[in-house]
């Protein structure tokens, strides 16, 4: 996997970071509304 | 690494006071409801973190770069903004009217306090504009000074509705634990604002400099050259830069950053090559030695001082050759032994800074509207133009530094990432980030 993102521009790694963050905000979001 | 440590703070942060209402608040409402809080919270913390992502705190931008925290302040400014937007239009429960013996946690009911939601309703106006005219920026017609004092007292000011919602409004919010931690994660996010812009300029005061030469070295680009005035000087590596205030106030807005183009080999004394541009760039040729600068710096990780591999490509658009004036600068003076390879891309010949010196290095100069006697390469720097040059074992084992416009960096980088050079061995700067 970080051999792979080695491989990314920098852009993408940004995005990636971005989407990744996203992701792991909503999904806290999501548990946080269903306890 | 550094990057991936500061993704998981971010989340840390920006993911507490949600983690920690969870434990401390009452029992859950409706699904909708609970998003709708949740909502409302992400979005909250994420602009106050928002202020740190925007700060000079070189404990977080060196190492990655400014230009990437930038852009991702840039795009969770975003994010932020569709959670605000979204957050209010979810509530689904009935007016409170009152405090209700029976609820004393508030499941059943929302707050009908006016000022409680006048202050998220005023907060959920402004912060739409604040970040359509951060975006628009370079469309509209206004300057990069009122712009910063704009960006900056607007999300201080945001940020000061939202602590008075969220503690007010908030049924998580209004929990004495959370309105501590609402509180001082509001405190840290306005004091990183006051940081930047009280305590550095104190800081700049007492090391003041002095213009000493300013020359015209192509028809838009100037070298802007300071003496420290009392003190030793900046400490810096060579490819780094610095935010210049030429004759103002270390109290003002009126400062842009610029790459350092001396080597701090040469000596106290710092230089920048400045390309005149709206800004107060427009009037350079104004400025008379003598007049008063200070400085706030070093920024970037544009350096190859501590780099171990063979050779170094400095590869730069424009006035992005700053960095590499100084790089290539430095290990001339420090009888560096790695092998250097300059490429230097401009549109026309007179737009070409240090040419004779330049010169004497492995230089390929570029350019993409050559005179009929041009005897260099000629359009733009491009993956056959970097092919004649580097050798797969160059790209390979070879440091590669990057400055210029954002499409060249884009189009080098990728090239360089498919030739089979690791991304650690890319290091860029982009103009744009601010």
């Amino acid at each position: 996997m970080i051999e792979l993102l080695k491989r990314w521009p920098e852009q993408s790694r940004i995005r990636l970071a971005f989407w990744s963050v996203n992701g792991a905000l909503l999904l806290t979001l999501l548990a946080f509304a269903l306890r | 690494m550094k990057a991936f440590v500061l993704v998981t703070a971010y989340l840390g942060v920006v993911l507490f006071p949600l983690g920690l209402s969870w434990a401390v608040g009452g029992p859950p409402r409706s699904l909708q409801n609970e998003i709708a809080s949740g909502l409302g919270m992400l979005a909250f913390a994420m602009i106050l973190v928002e202020f740190v992502l925007s700060g000079r705190f070189k404990s977080i931008s060196n190492g990655i770069g400014m230009d990437v925290t930038m852009r991702f302040h840039q795009l969770m400014a975003r994010t932020a903004l569709g959670f605000a937007m979204v957050h209010p239009l979810l509530y689904t429960a009935a007016p409170a009217g009152g405090e209700r013996p029976w609820d004393p946690t508030r499941q059943l009911v929302l707050t009908t306090d006016f000022t409680a939601l006048a202050s998220g309703i005023a907060a959920y106006l402004l912060l739409p504009c604040l970040v359509l005219l951060a975006i628009a920026r370079t469309r509209l017609d206004y300057s990069y000074e009122l712009w910063r004092a704009l960006h900056g007292f607007g999300a201080l000011i945001i940020a000061g509705l939202l602590l008075h919602h969220t503690i007010h409004a908030g049924r998580y919010g209004s929990l004495p634990a959370m309105t501590w931690v609402w509180a001082g994660m509001t405190v840290i996010a306005g004091g990183s604002l006051l940081y930047v812009y009280l305590v550095e300029p104190l800081l700049e005061a007492w090391r003041p400099w002095e213009v000493t030469e300013i020359v015209r070295l192509t028809p838009k680009q100037w070298r802007v050259t300071l003496t420290p005035t009392g003190h030793a000087g900046l400490t810096y590596d060579a490819g780094q830069f610095a935010w210049l205030n030429i004759g103002h106030s270390p109290f003002t807005f009126k400062e842009n950053p610029f790459s350092i183009s001396s080597a701090p080999a040469d000596g106290p004394n710092v230089s920048f090559v400045v390309k005149e541009l709206g800004d107060f760039s427009g009037s350079l040729g104004q400025l008379k030695s003598g007049i008063h600068a200070y400085l706030d710096g070093p920024y970037g990780n544009l350096t190859v001082a501590d780099r171990s591999e063979p050779g170094v490509a400095l590869i730069a658009g424009g006035v992005g050759i700053a960095p590499m004036l100084g790089i290539l600068r430095q290990m001339e003076l420090t009888d560096d032994v790695r092998q250097t390879r300059l490429v230097y891309g401009n549109r026309s010949e007179t737009q070409i800074v240090e040419r004779d010196w330049l010169a004497s290095f492995d230089t390929t100069f570029v350019l993409s509207n050559p005179p009929e006697n041009w005897d260099g390469a000629v359009g733009m720097i491009d993956n056959a133009l970097l092919d004649r040059l580097f050798t797969r074992k160059d790209y390979e084992n070879w440091l590669f530094v990057l400055c210029g416009p954002g499409p060249m960096l884009e189009g080098v980088e990728a090239h360089l990432l498919a030739r089979g050079t690791p991304a650690s061995q890319i290091l860029s700067e982009r103009f744009n980030y601010d």
